[in-house]
């Protein structure tokens, strides 16, 4: 059995920093056996050790990677094999403990994943091909798609399929086969966008509600005056700029519309409200109102 | 994988190869440059290797070693450093190729 001392020059260098990587706890025999494996062993190792391997683990209650290298030793398995398989090992090792072993796999296949699916269309480029079998989600899917994976699902789905091909799904068309009545996800924007541009045009700022000082009347009597009966004229576009933000149909009807007569004619408008209150109930049987009053 | 087991380790690393032939004090400088020394070596360490160097009449990377140990390297220089001069005398060795 060969000792550390017996060996000289990379072997001794590869005995000493892997029985020191064990010692420290910087390497684990399974770290070892990754790169020394059963097949490495079997070809390279004498069959003297191989004897004195199967005695040991036949006698023992449970094989594992530590029984292997502590029957083997160190200094024996860097006798016999191939210094490149040590180098792959040691080299493990040491990027590990430089904390470069956590470096994310390349890029290049999760980035494509999630490129939009309305380029994957437009432009159907060989480097999005890989695309091609999660873009199907689109043809299905209507505007607006229903809830879309998320990038860290894709990426997932993107590194499940690169490990493992999985078959496609029974539409998935080609890379290159143009998606004419996909609904796209630019489509979709563009149908989303139009759907806006297609709401009524604003119908600039609805009226000022009558404030105090203006003229008109006001009574506390309740929160709001009778408007059903109040005739809707006919709105006249005033051709003014919308200031500040467009109004809706809802900011319009919240109060009566009383078109630009007030404007005009204010004063008549007033008395017009005086008549119409004079036969509300709580008029009659309370005092006359004597005149422009809130 | 606690430091002072990456120290110890690659001190061992260092002093092996060192050792073994795999590298040598000259390779060492190579990649421990002057300016890793100087940027990384503790005040009295820089001046201990100054002084050894005065006392010799020269600066030589044996000299060097002398002080800076692989202990003090491991202990002091960045690891990345050590390892690209271990992997530089790997390559050299011919000990990197495939299986």
């Amino acid at each position: 059995m060969a000792s550390t001392s017996t060996l000289s020059g990379p072997r001794a260098f590869f005995a000493t920093t892997l029985a020191r990587a064990l010692e420290l706890g910087v390497a684990t025999p399974d770290d070892l056996l990754v790169h020394a494996t059963p097949d490495v062993l079997s070809l390279h190792l004498p069959r003297g050790e191989w004897q004195k391997l199967l005695a040991a683990c036949l006698a023992a209650p449970r094989t594992d990677a530590r029984l292997v290298v502590e029957t083997i030793t160190v200094p024996v398995l860097c006798e016999h094999v191939p210094l490149p398989i040590l180098w792959a090992c040691l080299a493990q090792l040491a990027q590990r403990a430089l904390g470069r072993g956590l470096v994310a796999p390349p890029p290049a296949v999760i980035a494509a994943p999630v490129a939009p699916v309305g380029v994957a269309a437009v432009a159907p480029a060989p480097s999005v091909a890989p695309v091609a079998p999660v873009a199907p989600v689109a043809p299905v899917a209507p505007v607006p798609a229903p809830r879309a994976s998320t990038a860290d699902e894709r990426t997932v789905e993107a590194v499940r399929s690169s490990a493992a091909p999985v078959p496609a799904p029974a539409p998935a068309p080609g890379p290159a086969a143009p998606l004419p009545a996909a609904p796209t996800r630019a489509a979709a924007t563009d149908g989303a966008s139009r759907a806006r541009t297609a709401e009524p045009a604003p119908l600039g700022d609805p009226p000022a509600p009558p404030r105090p000082g203006n003229g008109t009347p006001r009574t506390t009597l309740g929160a709001r005056r009778p408007q059903a009966a109040a005739a809707m004229p006919a709105r006249k576009p005033d051709g003014r700029a919308p200031a500040g933000r467009a109004s809706t149909a809802t900011d319009f009807e919240i109060e009566t519309d009383l078109g630009d007569t007030w404007k005009k004619e204010p004063e008549q408008v007033d008395d017009d409200q005086l008549i119409d209150w004079s036969q509300n109930e709580e008029t009659q049987t309370g005092e006359p109102l004597p005149g422009p009053k809130r | 994988m606690s430091i002072e087991a990456r120290q110890r380790w690659f001190a061992t690393m260092m002093e092996s190869g060192l050792t073994q032939q795999i590298f040598g004090p000259a390779d060492v400088l190579r990649h421990a440059t002057p300016e890793v020394l100087a940027t990384n070596l503790p005040p009295e360490l820089l001046s201990k290797v100054l002084a050894a160097s005065l006392a010799a009449g020269a600066m030589t990377p044996e000299r060097v070693l002398e002080t800076v140990t692989p202990d003090v390297m491991a202990r002091h220089l960045p690891h990345d450093v050590l390892w690209e001069c271990i992997a530089a005398a790997a390559e050299r060795a011919g000990i990197t190729g495939g299986r």
